[in-house]
């Protein structure tokens, strides 16, 4: 279901929300794919950075694609499985006004609305739930309306 | 333009301070030992100087900033202005150092014996040195943002600068010179009684500021073009 989300002049609607809370239908926990972790500015380097050490030769010899592909499915599926759950946030539109924030909390977030306004001054901030892990915020909109 | 600008802040944590120390002060030194009695027709020793206080601990070092955010952007159709801070939190203040220990105080000095008048005390002991202040936190590693071609219309600004380290701690403060031995006893008939030691000198180190965290590296592409 999809709604409508306004943060009015003063505002800061957080999410997620708890059960029972009117826009709790907007949120949903989701799964990561390899190629969101493959395509990540960050986490791909790591990737790569992990496979290499793990199929670094003594002597330095060759490594065949394929044992690179097998060593790099493996390490993105240990990292999905060790990975929270990305949050999902869907709205029909959202507006954020002057002086208002909306905060998203979680380590990997999706935000999805047709039509994103945000007038002078407002803010959209994302936080990480774990202050090691640097917080991953993708933005969809059919259109975006700023400043 | 900053008051008509979209902010998307996805900076970092700041790091957590460095956690106190206790604050007493450190261990005081031990006492100097008397000096002897004198014998018939021989002076008596001075007490002997106390001990040095014990050194403050060092303060505990802040933690790193938090790592700055990563943003993709996806939106066909854009106008207005945005802003992307994917700055690294600042890292985390560290604690002061402890307070150095008093010096101990001076042995008393050894009481006369017939002709001889008693010693003097001995000197009290130095203070300790205070301990070094913790070191601040390392800046928190700065992010990037991913944004769609129809975005190059907005007015981007990305702000992906690592944040600064905490603050050293403040210095521990120094320790204060232990009182001199009271003078020995007087002996025999004209032997007078022996003067108290000097006090010892204060601690001289009062402990270093901790030194500032590392900032690091800006981002060399913190914002590209899908």
């Amino acid at each position: 279901m999809a709604l409508q989300l306004r943060v009015r002049n003063g505002q800061n609607v957080s999410f997620p929300v708890a059960p029972g809370n009117p826009l709790f239908p907007c949120q949903s926990r989701g799964t990561l794919t390899p190629e969101d972790v493959l395509q990540h500015p960050y986490y791909s380097q790591v990737i790569n950075n992990q496979v290499a050490n793990l199929i670094k030769r003594p002597g330095g010899g060759r490594v065949s694609a394929a044992d690179r592909l097998t060593a790099q499915a493996q390490i993105v599926t240990s990292f999905i499985h060790l990975y929270p759950p990305p949050w999902i946030f869907f709205f029909a539109n959202v507006t954020v006004d002057a002086g208002a924030v909306l905060t998203l909390n979680g380590s990997w977030i999706n935000l999805t609305a047709n039509v994103l306004t945000v007038q002078p001054g407002g803010t959209i901030r994302a936080v990480s739930s774990d202050p090691s892990v640097p917080v991953t915020l993708n933005i969809n909109c059919s259109s975006y309306e700023g400043g | 333009m900053s008051g008509n600008v979209f902010t998307i802040d996805l900076s970092g944590l700041p790091g957590q301070n460095g956690s106190p120390v206790n604050p007493a002060q450190a261990s005081t030194g031990a006492a100097g030992a008397n000096g002897n009695n004198g014998n018939w027709g021989a002076g008596s020793d001075p007490g002997g100087q106390g001990g040095a206080g014990g050194q403050g601990v060092d303060g505990n070092n802040g933690t790193p900033g938090g790592p700055g955010g990563f943003l993709t952007f996806t939106a066909p159709a854009a106008n207005g202005v945005l802003n992307v801070n994917t700055s690294g939190g600042p890292g985390g203040t560290g604690s002061g150092g402890q307070q150095g220990g008093n010096g101990g105080p001076g042995g008393a000095g050894g009481n006369g014996q017939g002709w001889t008048g008693g010693s003097v005390g001995g000197a009290g002991g130095t203070g300790g040195d205070g301990g070094n202040g913790g070191a601040g936190g390392a800046g928190g590693i700065p992010g990037s943002a991913t944004l769609t071609p129809s975005l190059q219309s907005c007015v981007v600004t990305v702000t992906a600068q690592g944040g600064t380290g905490g603050s050293g701690g403040e210095p521990g403060g120094v320790g204060i010179g232990g009182q001199g031995g009271s003078g020995g006893q007087a002996g025999g008939f004209f032997g007078g009684a022996g003067n108290p030691g000097p006090d010892g000198a204060d601690g001289a180190d009062p402990g270093t500021n901790g030194a500032a965290g590392a900032t690091p590296p800006a981002n060399q592409s913190p914002i590209t073009w899908a």
